[in-house]
């Protein structure tokens, strides 16, 4: 209805003390928001340019698992579980390298260390990151993100340890050990495999450019440290290598038991020399201890990708293109439940397995037979491809979607691949792979089971700081609108008070209660539209000149890190101008709900009370 | 035929735990084409009384039948309704929307309904009402640029553009000089004999009790002796 509009709008202007309240309100509470969105957009496009040029790369690749694991330990930190390694890296990275959008690879894993300290006062936990210094120089520029304050980088094949600032000064002041190169640290390491020690030499500390771990705790802990001896403390014992190292040497360097290594007798320092002299008495020459610090291309946890074309959207493409090459989408794949016949394949490779008999029991007797039968060929390969075809036709018949099934396969899949049997036999999951991409053409993937993420899940969340920052902007933001709330709400009821004679004779010469819904609703929206989009535009106004001319960051400051380099220039995106204008909507109708409630029941009767 | 019927009303006042009895039992008939008033002294009900008729308040006891209908069977919406279509009010404070200017406040009742005319016919409905109680060179000029009387008068003509069956007027001189009471009552007069709408003043102005065709004398909440004059 028109008239209620002409109303509405005359009424802005003939209550100007009200409408200059609610509106001036609308336009700071805009005017901020506008402000601190973009603020916000661009300090964690800073950090997150900042993270994934020093520490994660845009693309970060890990195994398929159920944990979400970061650099820096599990997302809710529960704790030392470490992150198995990648399955058929060889492959895996040949295409990576081959890859057109793909600049550079390179391969870490981390996981925590104890810093020996001595007997007197509690160990010191550090991360460490086992990188391999060739891609990763060239990966990170390192020249440019960290800083080396004494001494060097690893080399290639060297082993050493290069130590963080926070981790000297930490050893320093409170362990009262100085850590430089050329001295070493005795290393700890847990893992399901047992408990490890090794005397590492510090190459060099350093620090890092633009990241600045304030506010993650582990950041500031990170150390880089050689793969080998990483995997060494770590329990990660290769299964590719063509010449296992002698027996005598697995049970000296991967001791399970402890008292060997702590007789009473024995104190740690001994024990060490003692390992490396029985290593030097019983390889004779350095030869074979050379073999053993050999870098290879397997056993890693992650493969970090840096894109030729770093912006979002191509970052979002390239991950799906490489989810979709590596044939496994996690979230659908978690999402469907739907099963692969290579994890079947992986899983049943032996009909002696309990979850084999637990598939079994789910087949019909028709099925069975013809499994029986099949147990009877002697060709392990040909005894796959039946299996295959059997599970094949029977999770056809239950559409794929059978639940109980699918956690009976998968969850085996999972405790057999990754816990219980790490020396899987990955010569007949080749030839199991070779027979499905028969079958099934779609299947042809080299790596199985891999999860492709983004620079955040590499990072984890805790350590993206716009998390904290955005938590606190906007426990602030609702603080600010809570008060703004109850002052618009306050005014509103006031003025509808006031009018409480006019309300009353609209009602009574026949007015519905609806009128008076849309009246004072209306009137609300308009001061909000009106002076909400004076207050946006001032905002953008204020963020197009500030993104102009930047506001530079200090060396050093926290502020460079936010910026992910020398100054933030805050720019306008369109989602902001939208949130903006959606909470704008949102703060009228919310604030004028109450107000308007209570002009709805002003009853006609009080026309007559009118002074 | 009776427009308005009242049977046995009674209406208290909550003030606080006190229970005011504004009215004790009024049994009145308001018969179509009626030019008549309600007098007595302060406090002795008219307003209540009004408002009952008007359909503004309701009842605490007893029926109001108001152009056939039970009023206390109605819900608001049709409540409000039965008033946008039977009744106008000409308010003793005029309470007119000090937003829109005299035109549309004649217009402003015609907008809460359907409309029945085309838009042309409405516009020259609205002109003839406003032309009659001469106010055509004001049209354009809000309610706080005219005189009380000239406001009464848009009062008026706010009350009977929907061409209601009854008219109430609170004391309708109660903020006008003699001079223009009688004015102002007299074109009422002239609207009652020649549209026959039926008009419903209360009042203890003698000047409009001399002038109307029927007096209900009310006293302490009771029709003390009805009588037409
Ligand atoms: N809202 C109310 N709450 C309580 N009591 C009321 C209310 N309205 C009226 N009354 C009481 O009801 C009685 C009748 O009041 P009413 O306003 O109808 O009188 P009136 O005849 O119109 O008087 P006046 O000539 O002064 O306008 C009075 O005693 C008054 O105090
Ligand atoms: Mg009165």
């Amino acid at each position: 209805m028109p008239v209620l509009l002409k109303i509405a709008i005359r009424n802005v202007f003939a209550h100007k003390i009200k409408t200059l309240i609610v509106g001036s309100l609308i336009f700071i509470g805009l005017f901020l928001m506008v402000l601190g969105n973009s603020f916000l957009d661009s300090t964690s496009k800073g950090i997150q340019r900042a993270y994934s040029n020093s520490v994660t790369g845009e693309i970060a690749i890990l195994k398929n698992i159920d944990f979400d694991y970061s650099l820096f330990g599990t997302w809710n930190n529960i704790g030392n579980l470490s992150v198995p390694v990648l399955p058929d890296l060889k492959d895996t990275l040949t295409f990576l390298k081959n890859h057109q959008d793909i600049e550079v690879v390179t391969p870490v894993s981390s996981n925590m260390l104890m810093v020996n300290t001595g007997e007197s006062s509690p160990d010191f936990w550090i991360m460490g990151m086992a990188v391999d210094p060739e891609s990763y120089r060239s990966f990170f520029d390192i020249e440019d993100t960290l800083i080396l304050l004494e001494g060097r980088f690893l080399n290639p094949g060297e082993e050493g340890i290069v130590v963080s600032s926070f981790v000297a000064e930490y050893l320093l002041d409170y362990k009262g050990i100085e850590v430089h190169p050329g001295d070493s640290l005795l290393l700890n390491g847990y893992s399901a495999n047992g408990f490890r020690i090794r005397e590492v030499p510090v190459r060099g500390i350093f620090e890092y450019q633009y990241v600045k771990g304030d506010i993650y705790p582990m950041l500031p802990r990170t150390c880089f440290i050689d793969q080998q001896n990483f995997n060494v403390l770590n329990g990660i014992v290769s299964k590719q290598d063509d010449t296992p190292p002698p027996q005598e040497i697995e049970d000296l360097l991967f001791n399970d038991s402890m008292e060997d290594l702590f007789s009473e007798t024995i104190e740690i320092g001994t024990a060490v020399n003692q390992i490396e002299t029985d290593l030097e008495s019983l390889l004779g020459d350095m030869s074979v201890r050379h073999e053993l610090s050999r870098v290879d291309n397997s056993d890693w946890q992650w493969l970090l990708l840096s894109l030729k074309n770093k912006d979002d959207a191509s970052v979002k493409a390239i991950r799906a293109d490489l989810e979709e090459y590596f044939n496994i989408s996690y979230s659908s794949f978690r999402e469907k439940n739907i099963l692969r016949p290579v994890q079947i394949a992986e899983t049943m490779v032996s009909p002696q397995d309990p979850e084999f008999s637990y598939i079994s029991s789910l087949l019909t007797e028709k099925e069975k037979k013809s499994l029986a039968s099949s147990l009877l060929v002697s060709d392990k390969s040909a005894l796959t491809t039946q299996i295959v075809s059997i599970l094949t036709s029977f999770l056809e018949r239950e559409e794929l979607y059978n639940e109980e099934a699918f956690r009976g396969i998968y969850f085996s899949s999972i405790t057999k691949n990754l816990l219980h049997k790490p020396q899987k036999d990955y010569e007949l999951i080749r030839r199991n792979r070779l027979i499905l991409e028969e079958i099934y053409p779609f299947s042809l993937s080299p790596g199985p089971d891999y999860m492709v993420s983004e620079w955040w899940h590499a990072a984890s969340p805790m350590s993206t700081t716009t998390v904290a920052i955005k938590a606190v902007m906007n426990f602030a933001l609702i603080i600010i609108f809570i008060v703004v709330i109850i002052i618009i709400m306050n005014t509103l009821i006031i003025s509808v008070m006031e009018r409480t004679g006019e309300i009353g004779t609209m009602r009574a010469i026949g007015g519905q209660k609806r009128f008076i819904f849309y009246l004072f609703t209306l009137e609300t929206m308009t001061i909000s539209l009106i002076f909400g989009t004076l207050g946006m535009l001032a905002g953008a106004f204020v963020i197009t000149i500030l993104g102009r001319m930047g506001i530079p960051a200090p060396d050093g400051s926290i502020l460079q890190m936010i910026a992910g380099g020398n100054s933030i220039h805050p720019e306008l995106s369109t989602w902001t101008i939208s949130f903006s204008f959606f909470f704008m909507l949102f703060v009228g109708i919310f604030s004028s709900l109450y107000p308007v409630i209570y002009a709805m029941k002003i009853q006609p009767v009080e026309a007559m009370r009118q002074e | 035929m009776n427009v308005i019927k009242l049977e046995k009303v009674k209406k208290d006042y909550l003030l606080g735990k006190v229970t005011v009895p504004a009215l004790r039992g009024v049994d009145l008939n308001i018969e179509m084409g009626d030019f008549m008033s309600i007098a007595g002294p302060s406090g002795s009900g008219k307003t209540t009384l009004l408002n009952l008729i008007g359909c503004i308040d309701k009842s605490t006891e007893g029926n109001i039948i108001v152009d056939g209908h039970n009023i206390n069977e109605l819900n608001d919406y049709d409540l409000t309704a039965l008033r946008h279509r039977t009744v106008g009010f000409i308010f003793q404070t005029f309470n007119l929307i000090p937003v829109l200017n005299i035109y549309e406040n004649v217009e402003f009742p015609l907008l809460l309904g359907k409309m029945k005319q085309t838009k042309k016919e409405q516009n020259e409905w609205i002109n003839h009402i406003i032309e009659a109680v001469g106010l055509s060179d004001r049209k354009k000029h809000r309610p706080n640029e005219l005189s009380g009387g000239q406001r009464q008068r848009v009062a008026i003509a706010r009350a009977l553009v929907t061409q209601p069956k009854i008219v109430l007027a609170d004391e309708p001189t109660a903020n006008l000089d003699s001079a223009t009471s009688e004015i102002i009552i007299d074109l009422m007069q002239k609207i009652n004999e020649n549209e026959k709408t039926t008009f419903v003043f209360s009042t203890h102005d003698p000047m409009i009790v001399n002038m109307v065709s029927k007096v209900i004398p009310l006293h302490d909440g009771l029709i003390a002796n009805p009588s037409g004059v």
